[in-house]
């Protein structure tokens, strides 16, 4: 008798919940209510490292990527999201940043290469205002710096032969006449 | 590429010699170049990096002292099908050859500025403009050879989506050009005929009458322009409100900038009328859109910035009323 009530209860709160998705739905629609995620309840995200994380909805709206999977799945929330390239220390630096309202200066005490994780982080949450930032700090640190500069701070192996290279060189000679590249 | 998109053009170059992947990246990614920083070789570096970026969209070429030559302009011309601005400013140098090249190679051009370029002919000129028919926006500051009469006839026949268009200082001009433009380009929206000596009230009336959504016009010692000119531009705010109606014009249309500097046969009354058909136009400190200096017997003229905060007051009365 109790676990027929128990499942009449669980059927009826099932009717219950569906009607009011259907409600939801149907705002969505009419164009009265713009995100169907609730402001009230915190969205769950899950780091590479299989960390979970219980992050506000406000701040979930800046990352577009995750917005687009909660919309894809019928606004399901209470399943953590996976991030498989995001780690919990980058995901812990990007909820701190963003606590601290975008502040470049604090961006600025990073290593390059904590730099580099929020940037692929950035780029895979797909939030615009932290790349423009991050971006903007590796384009200052490039500016008017060598070529061998530039492949040492990224990490890139030259494929070019020595050949290539002398005229690449040769040819770019012009743009550094009477200028001198800060190593 | 985002990356790169916010360094200088000298990191670009450099970025362009770190690996394959990013010289390719670059070479067909890069959409903008500004070479204005190269103050000693740079018509060398138009020849040497040109060639390599094939998506080019904008090239900024301007010089402090002549550099190009009419070489770099024909690589540019054979190399960049898809640039749509070019700035080649005070490239004394150039001869005709680097505007019968551009007309064929470049015919997607939308903003030309070749002020200062001296050496350039009005057939040439002509002969751009039948070509690239694009135009919106053409700087002709200078080219006292190129802005005759026979060129702006030339770019009023072809050039038909112009917007803008600075002739400062081409004494060449003369109210048949001017005419022809303003019956051939209906979309323009600035034009500078400061220094235009030779243009009448015809020009200016012509501009009134054919041009609806000029914005800005400069006629700066422009000596022989007289009060049937500035009538015409006020008479034309009734005139175009009417044509905006049916076209979706709004009431931000009309003149927001206006030079008459040592225009001096002009009267107040005249200059009075304007400033009161075209609100945006200001004498007001701060605000100076009417611009009006050495024309000591128009110190009475005034905006009606008082009067327009008060009509903006009682037009919409409190709902309560």
């Amino acid at each position: 008798m109790g676990e027929k009530g128990e499942s009449s209860k669980s059927a009826m709160l099932k009717h219950a919940e569906e009607e009011e998705l259907n409600t939801k739905r149907l705002k969505t629609v009419e164009g009265e209510e713009s995100n169907m995620v609730e402001e009230t309840e915190n969205i769950k995200l899950k780091t590479s490292d299989e960390i979970i994380f219980e992050v506000e909805p406000s701040i979930v709206k800046e990352m577009v990527t995750i917005q687009t999977f909660i919309e894809d799945n019928n606004n399901e929330t209470s399943i953590p999201i996976p991030l498989p390239n995001v780690t919990s220390n980058t995901l812990r630096r990007i909820l701190e940043f963003k606590a601290r309202g975008f502040d470049e200066e604090f961006v600025k005490t990073l290593g390059m290469d904590e730099v580099f994780e929020l940037i692929l982080a950035a780029n895979y949450l797909n939030m615009k205002t932290l790349l423009d930032i991050l971006t903007k700090i590796i384009a200052d640190f490039i500016k008017n710096k060598s070529v061998e500069f530039v492949r040492k701070f990224f990490n890139i192996v030259n494929d070019f032969t020595p050949e290539e290279e002398a005229k690449i060189r040769e040819e770019n000679a012009w743009a550094f006449e009477g200028f001198e590249c800060d190593d | 590429m985002q990356i790169l998109s916010l360094v200088d053009d000298q990191t670009v170059i450099t970025a362009s010699g770190v690996c394959r992947g990013w010289r390719d990246a670059i070479y067909f990614g890069l959409a903008r170049l500004s070479l204005s920083w190269c103050s000693k070789s740079m018509n060398n570096l138009v020849l040497s990096l040109v060639p390599k970026f094939v998506k080019l969209q904008t090239l900024i070429l301007r010089q402090d002292k002549p550099q190009l030559e009419d070489n770099a302009v024909e690589t540019i011309a054979k190399c960049c099908h898809e640039l749509q601005i070019l700035d080649l400013s005070k490239s004394f140098k150039l001869t005709d050859h680097s505007l019968y090249e551009l007309a064929l190679g470049c015919r997607d051009l939308t903003k030309l500025n070749i002020s200062g370029c001296s050496a350039f002919s009005d057939n040439a000129l002509a002969y751009l403009a039948s070509f690239c028919r694009k135009l919106k926006v053409l700087n002709l500051c200078g080219c006292v050879r190129a802005a005759s009469d026979t060129a702006l006839q030339a770019i009023g026949q072809y050039c038909n989506q112009l917007q803008s268009l600075n002739l400062g200082w081409c004494d060449n001009v003369g109210d048949v050009g001017v005419t022809t433009l303003a019956y051939g380009c209906p979309d323009l929206r600035i034009v500078d005929l400061c220094g235009c000596v030779r243009i009448t009230d015809d020009s200016v009336i012509a501009l009134a009458t054919r041009c609806p959504h000029l914005r800005s016009l400069g006629l700066y010692y422009c000596k022989n322009i007289t009060d049937r000119a500035m009538y015409s531009l006020a008479h034309s705010k009734v005139n175009n409100r009417m044509w905006g109606s049916v076209k979706g014009g709004n009431d931000e249309d009309g003149l927001r900038t206006l030079n008459i500097s040592q225009c001096t046969a002009l009267t107040p009354s005249a200059v009075q009328a304007v400033c009161d058909s075209f609100p945006s136009l200001h004498t007001c400190s701060g605000r100076h859109s009417l611009i009006m200096s050495g024309c000591l017997n128009l110190t009475s003229v005034h905006c009606a910035c008082a009067v327009h905060a008060h009509r903006a007051f009682t037009t919409f009365p409190h709902p309560a009323h």
